[in-house]
């Protein structure tokens, strides 16, 4: 059932997303040729910075949108009057929230991914074929693959902490809607005070932490395996790092959970 | 056989109480109309009965089961609202009826639909409002359930559609089904009625027989709660 709704989102997403992408990925390559090719005082000139602004435009729309959808999803999806058809489905709560979150995590994955195709497609309009070759015999180079098998685990534990970041913040936004859902006027403005609230007790907990990190000595430990190994120091700190993201998931995952199997309350 | 069963069921919404411990067995293979004035507690008893709400004390239960993942696989719920994704398309919709709904009849729903007149690639959204009511009407009915849960389907219909509405609810449920229909409306449902469940206030004022509360009263079943409560209008 989870494949089979995270199936369904991707199509939800996908008919917004793909005409965005195709877009983006097109008019970075009429970029890069543009650059090739259009003489120099023309691309100075305003032609040149429409097509910047434009360029600019749809990466931000990419952006915009990736974000706007990960909330309307879920909001639209559960909370407004198709919830009535998705919490009638012969499957339980958690698996609704959790296919939304995986599905968020995927069509940013996508974004980041189109980005940076984008750049790439750019560069390639504009400095040919063999501005990729001197790209790629760069990173073939024996100094910079050994810095790279160095940084290896730093570079894996970087996208899981990204991974973990972008979970923890979707979910910690949908156990606001959750509560903001629990009055019947208002609903968004309290749900945006609920986001408020988390931030605040946020900042208190990194405080409290920070302080228990500091008078435990767990941060002078850190630091001495930070400066006898900088590497090994900032693998650690990343896992903790990634050990409080994933904890702060499950806390706002079930208070998300509780509130839609518990306290459902729709339009 | 007894196919959903409220013991001591209440619901509160804050200070208010839409349902006041209410007991009541619904047999299946019967065609039951949940009566009663806006505000009885049709619409939450529905909704306790699909899980989209908790009861505050006491208890439901769907063929034996607490309404949850189990019960939904054999519960086809028909909301008061446009409930279906609006973007998609009806072979869009065929498709996500028949990948979520195991009990979903394809070949029924595309006959009825073909017998409506009812086709096209645009999406719902831009479908007429009584075109949707038809649509939601007929995946509802398309899905081979044992409990029929149907929220107003005649209300805000023209009586061409409400006919055509009753028509498909008689003709396509399963005969060991149960089809609880909630609606304020009762002229036009009382021809197809085995049982009718009279709600108040959140509590329920009469269950009985239709036939058999007919000839008690010697009244049609509209007429008699026109004269008992006073509290209808159409």
């Amino acid at each position: 059932m989870l494949g089979k709704l995270i199936g369904y989102e991707t199509k939800a997403f996908g008919r917004i997303m793909v005409p965005l992408y195709i877009a983006m990925l097109a008019f970075a390559l009429f970029t890069g040729l543009s650059i090739r090719f259009v003489p120099e005082d023309i691309m100075q000139g305003l032609p040149g910075v429409l097509i910047g602004m434009l360029y600019g435009v749809l990466m931000m729309a990419i952006i915009i949108m990736t974000c706007v959808l990960s909330v309307t999803r879920f909001y639209k999806n559960l909370l407004g009057q198709e919830g009535y058809l998705m919490f009638s489905l012969p499957t339980d709560t958690a698996t609704l929230i959790v296919s939304k979150v995986i599905s968020v995590l995927i069509w940013t994955g996508f974004s980041t991914i189109v980005a940076f195709m984008a750049i790439a497609l750019s560069a390639l309009g504009a400095g040919g074929i063999e501005a990729f070759r001197e790209l790629l015999h760069f990173f073939r180079h024996p100094e910079i693959l050994q810095h790279l098998s160095q940084i290896s685990g730093v570079l894996i534990l970087t996208v899981l902490m990204i991974i973990a970041g972008t979970a923890a913040s979707i979910v910690r936004i949908y156990a606001g809607i959750a509560i903001g859902h629990q009055f019947n006027d208002h609903r968004i403005l309290f749900s945006i005070v609920a986001l408020i609230a988390f931030n605040i007790i946020g900042t208190i907990w990194s405080t409290l932490l920070s302080t228990f990190g500091f008078y435990t000595g767990v941060f002078e430990s850190l630091s001495r395996i930070f400066e006898a190994d900088t590497v090994q120091g900032i693998c650690i700190a990343q896992t903790g790092m990634i050990g409080v993201l994933l904890f702060q998931v499950a806390l706002f995952g079930i208070l998300t959970w509780v509130l839609l199997d518990r306290r459902l309350n729709l339009e | 056989m007894s196919m959903l069963e409220c013991t001591a069921l209440s619901k509160n919404y804050g200070s208010v109480e839409a349902l006041r411990s209410i007991d009541l067995t619904l047999e299946s293979g019967r065609i039951v109309g949940l009566v009663g004035p806006n505000g009885s507690g049709k619409t939450t008893l529905i909704k306790l009965a699909q899980h989209l709400l908790t009861p505050t004390s006491g208890m439901i239960t769907i063929d034996g089961m607490i309404p949850g993942p189990q019960t939904k696989a054999i519960v086809s719920y028909l909301p008061d609202r446009d409930f279906l994704p609006q973007w998609m398309n009806l072979d869009e919709l065929m498709t996500f009826y028949h990948d979520f709904f195991p009990d979903f009849n394809p070949a029924k729903a595309a006959d009825m639909l073909d017998t409506l007149g009812v086709s096209g690639r645009q999406p719902l959204g831009k479908m007429s409002k009584g075109t949707r009511e038809k649509v939601q009407l007929i995946f509802t009915m398309s899905r081979e359930a044992k409990v029929y849960l149907l929220d107003e389907p005649i209300a805000g219909v023209d009586p061409a559609t409400r006919d055509y509405i009753l028509r498909t609810i008689l003709s396509n449920y399963s005969e060991n089904a149960l089809v609880l229909i909630s609606t304020h409306l009762i002229t036009d449902v009382e021809p197809i009625l085995d049982e009718v469940v009279f709600l108040q206030k959140g509590t329920i004022e009469l269950h009985e027989n239709a036939d058999a509360l007919r000839e008690r009263t010697g009244k049609s079943i509209d007429g008699y709660f026109r004269e008992v409560y006073r509290c209808w209008g159409n």
